[in-house]
C-alpha cells in the first residue's frame, strides 16, 4: 500500500469522512490481499469494501461457494477462479476430479451480477456454461481460459455471437474439442470491438476468410494469436491490415515459402513496428524466422517453446538479436553456448524458461541444457528474477555461484530430468546448492527443487525462505523431519505440493492448524496412510480433505477399508463452505 | 574406456529376474520409489570420493536403459519414461510436441494398427499409411470382414460401406457396425471426424463396434442420426 494512503487511514480520523470518500481512497487499493486487510478494520469499512469489490480472486474454487461470494460482493465484476491442483497438469489428477464452470455461471446469472471478465484455470467448462455465459452478462467483455477443458467450439461460437462488447477472449493450452465448425463466423458484423484474440490451441482448420475479415474491422486489434491452421499467405495478410499489433502468436510453417510470399511477409512484417511480442511457432523453418529480424530488436516477449524441429544454431542466430527481450521462453535445444550467448546479448532479461525438447530423453539427446547455461545467464542477466530450467545435471557448485549472481529471484524452478540425480562431480546430494538459493534470494516466492536432496535442504528452505508461498518437491528427502521443517519455518508458505518423497502421518499431523494458513496441500506417493487422513479430518473440520484412489473407477469399499494403506493420492484444502458435493466416485472426501 | 573407471562391470550385466533385496543403499537409505529401482547395484550415491562419478553416470544412463525389463519393483517400471507426470511438463506442451516429432517421421515408419469387430473371432491389422483417404480404409475393411457380415444379413447388401455414416447411422439398432477408433489420449472416438492425415497420425486401433454398443460414443451424432433416419424412413 501506498505511504500516503497509509498514513491516512488511521480509523479515527476516517470515521469523519463520508463514506464516498472513503470509498474513493479505497479505489486506489487495488491488490486483493490489501482489500481483504482493509475489510477486516471495523464493520463500516468492511461494508465500504464490499460493495466496492469489483475484483476478486478465487485461488482454489472450492473454498467458497458462487452464493457465498455474490452475496458478500453483490457489485463484482471481474472474477478469477482455479480449479484443479497443479499437478493436473502432469496427469496426477483424475479427469473428473472436478472444477466445474457451470454452478459459478448459473449463480452469477441468477444473482444478475454485471461479469464483464472472467478469468479461469485448470477448470472445466462445458459449452452450456459458456452459451449461458454469453446471454447472461450483457456487459461482458474479457473470457481468459488456462489449462481448461471440456468444450468445444461450438461453446466459443456462443461466445463470439452474444457477447456485444467482447474485447478479449484469450483461449491458452487449453483442451478443446474442435468441431471444425465456423465459430470465427459467428462473430457479428457490427463486432468491433475486439483488443485480444488468442486461439492458438485448436488443433482444426480455421475459416481465414471469416479470420481476416474480423481483423479488419477490429481496429483496437492488439494481440492476436492464431492457431497451426493459419498458413504463411494468410499470416501476411493479417499482418498487414492489423500493422498496430502488439502481440503476435504465429502459427505453423515449415515448409520453405517461395521467394514472393516470404518478400511479402517480410514486407508486412516490418510495418509492425508496435509489435513487442512473439510466439506460436509450432514449428519453423528457419527461413521463414529470418522474416522476424526487422522487428526482433523491439521485442520484450519471446516465445519458441514449442518449436521442437528447429537446431540450436538457427535459434541462437534469432534470439542474439532480440537484445531487448524480457521475458524469454526456448528449448533446451539452445544447448549451453547458446545460453552464453543470451546471457552476453539479452541484458534485460528477466524471466527466462527452458523447456525439455526431448522429455523422456528418448534419443539420448546431448544438446540439452546444464548447469554451465544457467550459470552465464545468471552472470550475464542482472535483472532476472524468474527462472524455469530443465536439465541434465546440475552441481552445488553451480547453483551457489547463481546464487551469489542473482539475489533476486522471485521465482526459482529447477528440474533436472532424471529423478534423485546427485551432483555429478561430487556425487553429493544438492542441499547445499539449494541451501545457497535459498539463503541469498531474500524475496523468493516460488520455489522447485529437484535432484537428490536429503532432508537437511528443507531444514535450509525452512530457515531462509522467509517470503516462500508455493514449494514443489518430488522424489527427495529421508524421514518426517524435512517435511516439518517446511511446515514449521516457511511461515508465509500457501501451497505445498509433494510426490514420491518418504513424508508421513507424523509430518501431516504434526501441526494441523497450520493448514488452515494454506490454501493447499498436495502429497502423492508419500507415506502417509488412510489412518493418518482419516485423523486429520476429525481434528480439522475447516478442511477438506481429499483422497484420490488409483483405481479411478471404484469407490474405496468400507470394509476393505485398512487404516494402514498407504494413501496414493492426498489433495487437502481449506473451505468455509464443508464438503463438496460433486466429487466423482474415485475421489472420498473424509 | 570404459574399463578403466573401475567399476564392477559384471554388476552391470542385464539380470533377467529381480534383483532382491541386496541393493547397496544410498545415502538417503529410506527413500522408496523411483530411487529404489534405479539403483539397483551401482553403488553410485554412496561413494562421494569416486571422481569417476560423472562417467560412471553415462554407463548408468546406458544400462539404465537395457535394465528396464528387469524392475526392482514390478509396480514400478525402472524406464524413465514411465513415471508418471515426470519430467513436470504440462500435457498440452507434451501434446504438442509430440505431434510435431511424429510428423516429421512419419513418412518412413507404418502406422499399423489393430483392427477387431465385434463377434468376429479374431483380429485383423492394417497399415493406415497404405490409404489416402477414409473410402480406402472402407473399402479395405469391407473387404477383410465381408465373410462375417454375409452371415447375418443373407448377404443382400454385400459389402458394407462402413465409411458412409448416414448409412451407419440408419440402422443403428440393428446389427451393422459402427466405426471406431481409440485415439493417443486413450479415448474411443467414432471414425470420420477428423481429416484423413490427423486420423493416421492418432489412431492406436480400430473397432467395429455393433450398433447397439455404439449407443454411448457419440451420443449427440447419435441422436441426429437417429433423427434423420427417423425421418428418411417416412
Amino acid at each position: 500500500m501506498n505511504r500516503a494512503i497509509k498514513s491516512r487511514l488511521s480509523t479515527s480520523e476516517m470515521n469523519y469522512f463520508p463514506d464516498e470518500v472513503i470509498e474513493h481512497i479505497f479505489d486506489f487499493i487495488a491488490s486483493h490481499r490489501d482489500r481483504n486487510s482493509i475489510s477486516l478494520v471495523n464493520k463500516s469499512w468492511h461494508k465500504i469494501e464490499r460493495y466496492s469489490r469489483h475484483q476478486v480472486f478465487i485461488g482454489n474454487c472450492y473454498a467458497i461457494s458462487p452464493e457465498r461470494l455474490i452475496r458478500r460482493f453483490p457489485c463484482l465484476r471481474s472474477l478469477t477462479l482455479k480449479g484443479k491442483p497443479h499437478f493436473a497438469d502432469f496427469n496426477l489428477v483424475p479427469h473428473e476430479w472436478g472444477g466445474f464452470l457451470h454452478p459459478w455461471i448459473d449463480a452469477l446469472a441468477k444473482g444478475r451480477v454485471g461479469l464483464e471478465e472472467l478469468r479461469l484455470k485448470r477448470m472445466v467448462v462445458s459449452d452450456e456454461s459458456l452459451e449461458l455465459l454469453s446471454r447472461s452478462f450483457v456487459s461482458f467483455k474479457s473470457l481468459v481460459l488456462v489449462s481448461c477443458d471440456g468444450f468445444t467450439t461450438d461453446g466459443l461460437a456462443s461466445v463470439a455471437a452474444n457477447c456485444r462488447h467482447l474485447r478479449e477472449l484469450d483461449l491458452q493450452e487449453n483442451e478443446i474439442d474442435d468441431h471444425r465448425g465456423q465459430w470465427l463466423n459467428c462473430f457479428p458484423d457490427t463486432c468491433t470491438t475486439l483488443v485480444s484474440l488468442n486461439f492458438a490451441c485448436l488443433k482444426g482448420e480455421t475459416n481465414l476468410a471469416a479470420l481476416e475479415r474480423l481483423v479488419a474491422r477490429s481496429p483496437n486489434l492488439k494481440s492476436l494469436k492464431v492457431n497451426r491452421a493459419v498458413p504463411l499467405e494468410a499470416l501476411t495478410r493479417l499482418m498487414s491490415c492489423a500493422p498496430q499489433l502488439v502481440d503476435l502468436g504465429v502459427g505453423c510453417y515449415e515448409n520453405e515459402p517461395e521467394p514472393e510470399s516470404f518478400a511479402k511477409l517480410m514486407a508486412a512484417i516490418k510495418k509492425c513496428t508496435l509489435l513487442r511480442s512473439l510466439s506460436g511457432f509450432s514449428e519453423v523453418a528457419p527461413v521463414c524466422l529470418t522474416a522476424f529480424y526487422p522487428i526482433c530488436e523491439n521485442l520484450t516477449s519471446l516465445n519458441l517453446s514449442y518449436a521442437a524441429e528447429l537446431q540450436g544454431n538457427h535459434l541462437i542466430e534469432f534470439v542474439q538479436f532480440c537484445k531487448r527481450v524480457q521475458r524469454l521462453w526456448i528449448l533446451d535445444s539452445i544447448g549451453d553456448k547458446g545460453l552464453e550467448i543470451v546471457a552476453s546479448s539479452c541484458k534485460e532479461l528477466q524471466e527466462l524458461r527452458v523447456f525439455p525438447s526431448d522429455p523422456h530423453d528418448e534419443e539420448d539427446n546431448n544438446t540439452a541444457v546444464t548447469e554451465v547455461g544457467l550459470v552465464a545467464i545468471s552472470a550475464g542477466c542482472p535483472k532476472l528474477h524468474s527462472i524455469l530450467y530443465f536439465c541434465k545435471q546440475m552441481t552445488n557448485e553451480a547453483l551457489i555461484t547463481v546464487a551469489r549472481n542473482c539475489p533476486n529471484f522471485i521465482r526459482f524452478r529447477l528440474c533436472i530430468l532424471e529423478p534423485n540425480k546427485p551432483d555429478p562431480i561430487t556425487s553429493q546430494s544438492l542441499d547445499e546448492g539449494f541451501g545457497a538459493i535459498v539463503q541469498a534470494c531474500k524475496g523468493l516466492r516460488r520455489l522447485s527443487v529437484s535432484g537428490l536432496l536429503t532432508d537437511k535442504v528443507f531444514l535450509y528452505i525452512g530457515m531462509y525462505a522467509e517470503q516462500l508461498e508455493m514449494l514443489s518437491i518430488a522424489f527427495a528427502g529421508d524421514t518426517d523431519k524435512g517435511m516439518l521443517y517446511v511446515l514449521n519455518g516457511c511461515k508465509k508458505l500457501r501451497k505445498l505440493e509433494i510426490r514420491d518423497s518418504p513424508f508421513g502421518n507424523a509430518a501431516l499431523l504434526a501441526d494441523v492448524g497450520k493448514y488452515e494458513t494454506m490454501r493447499s496441500l498436495w502429497m502423492s506417493s508419500c507415506e502417509v496412510t488412510l489412518g493418518g487422513c482419516k485423523r486429520l479430518a476429525r481434528n480439522a473440520p475447516w478442511l477438506n480433505v481429499e483422497i484420490i484412489n488409483e483405481n479411478e473407477s471404484g469407490r474405496m469399499e468400507r470394509n476393505e477399508e485398512d487404516e494402514r494403506e498407504k494413501v496414493d493420492r492426498l489433495y487437502l484444502y481449506r473451505t468455509v463452505v464443508g464438503t463438496r458435493r460433486d466429487a466423482p466416485p474415485c475421489v472420498t472426501i473424509l | 574406456m570404459m574399463g578403466s573407471v573401475g567399476l564392477n562391470l559384471r554388476e552391470t550385466e542385464l539380470c533377467l529376474g529381480l534383483t532382491g533385496g541386496d541393493t547397496a543403499s544410498p545415502v538417503t537409505g529410506t527413500k522408496r520409489g523411483f530411487s529404489e529401482t534405479v539403483d539397483l547395484k551401482l553403488n553410485l550415491n554412496s561413494e562421494p570420493e569416486s571422481k569417476e562419478g560423472s562417467k560412471s553416470h553415462d554407463v548408468v544412463s546406458a544400462v539404465f536403459k537395457e535394465k528396464s525389463s528387469c524392475p526392482k519393483d514390478p509396480t514400478k517400471p525402472l524406464a524413465k519414461a514411465q513415471v508418471v507426470g515426470w519430467p513436470p511438463v504440462r500435457s498440452y506442451r507434451k501434446n504438442v510436441m509430440g505431434s510435431c516429432q511424429k510428423s516429421s517421421s512419419s513418412a518412413e515408419t507404418a502406422a499399423f494398427v489393430k483392427v477387431s469387430m465385434d463377434g468376429a473371432p479374431y483380429l485383423r491389422k492394417v497399415d493406415l499409411k497404405m490409404y489416402k483417404s477414409y473410402d480406402e480404409l472402407s473399402d479395405a475393411l469391407s473387404n477383410m470382414f465381408s465373410s462375417f457380415t454375409m452371415g447375418n444379413n443373407g448377404g443382400e447388401e454385400g459389402m458394407i460401406d462402413f465409411m458412409n455414416e448416414r448409412k451407419v447411422m440408419d440402422t443403428v439398432s440393428s446389427w451393422d457396425y459402427v466405426p471406431s477408433y481409440e485415439d493417443k489420449d486413450g479415448d474411443w472416438m467414432l471414425v470420420g471426424d477428423v481429416p484423413w492425415p490427423m486420423f493416421v497420425d492418432t489412431c492406436k486401433r480400430l473397432r467395429l463396434m455393433k450398433g447397439s454398443d455404439a449407443i454411448g460414443l457419440a451420443p449427440r451424432a447419435m441422436e441426429k442420426c437417429k433423427s434423420t433416419s427417423l425421418k428418411l424412413k417416412d
